[in-house]
């Protein structure tokens, strides 16, 4: 291994656009980041785009945003940049980048392999179903779980013990 | 075991023995992937024990830090109190 040869790492990045973006915006934040990874010496493996989501709290007063995803793989040195220009643009909401592999051999990674993966978001109605079925036999019947904070919160340790054996 | 009101046949929080990311392999813990993991989740938004959810402890470990990543971009709540 020749030693100046710069590691690439796998990253992912889940960014919200606001709601009200339109397409142009979406597409003009997309371009700003594809440039920023190609800059990096970087690959883009594949988008996402999981669309319109209900955010599970307020962020900026806003209840909902657009969700993108992209997965890449990016020198290790240039990946604060792609932050960096999340950062900058106002329409982001929020955005979350997460390293997936610590090295990547860009001669041996299977681009093809991993362009065809997809996220559970980003599932076919179909597709969604068939993982839903997949879930319930594993779980078998599907338990309640049930707020601690409730009256009787502190009865159930002393319940687990005799229940056990 | 002794209780004021002598109440020993208490309502049993739904309490699993196995841990379903070891009987199906091919379930993974992901914090991309909200539907799977808000059954981990009460109803306001805290994430369940492990003597309740049965997973095992690594299992356990993986999924509260799935739960808070997926907490950092709005998928799931950090609470769900402060709505009404």
């Amino acid at each position: 291994m020749a030693q100046n040869q710069p590691i690439h790492r796998h990253y992912e990045t889940v960014y919200l656009v606001r709601a009200e973006a339109l397409d142009p915006d979406c597409e003009a934040i997309k371009k700003r980041l594809t440039d920023a990874i190609e800059n990096g010496k970087g690959k883009v493996v594949r988008w996402e785009n999981w669309g319109k989501r209900k955010l599970a709290y307020e962020l900026q007063k806003q209840q909902k945003a657009n969700y993108f995803y992209v997965n890449f793989v990016m020198q290790q040195d240039t990946v604060s940049e792609i932050d960096r220009n999340l950062r900058i643009i106002e329409q982001v909401l929020q955005f979350q980048t997460v390293r997936i592999a610590e090295t990547v051999d860009m001669d041996k990674f299977d681009f093809e392999g991993e362009s065809k993966k997809k996220t559970p978001l980003y599932l076919t109605p179909e597709e969604a179903a068939q993982r839903e079925k997949e879930y319930r036999e594993a779980w078998g019947e599907a338990a309640g779980f049930t707020d601690d904070d409730d009256a009787d919160g502190d009865d159930d340790v002393g319940d687990d013990r005799e229940v056990v054996r | 075991m002794m209780r004021p009101g002598g109440n020993n046949k208490k309502r049993r929080f739904g309490r699993r023995k196995v841990d379903p990311f070891l009987v199906d392999k091919t379930l993974s813990i992901d914090y991309k992937d909200p539907n799977l993991l808000r059954r981990f989740l009460t109803e306001r938004g805290k994430i369940v024990p492990r003597r309740i959810s049965g997973l095992t402890a690594k299992n356990q470990r993986k999924l509260a830090t799935a739960i808070k990543m997926a907490r950092n971009i709005a998928l799931l709540p950090y609470t769900t109190i402060s709505a009404e």
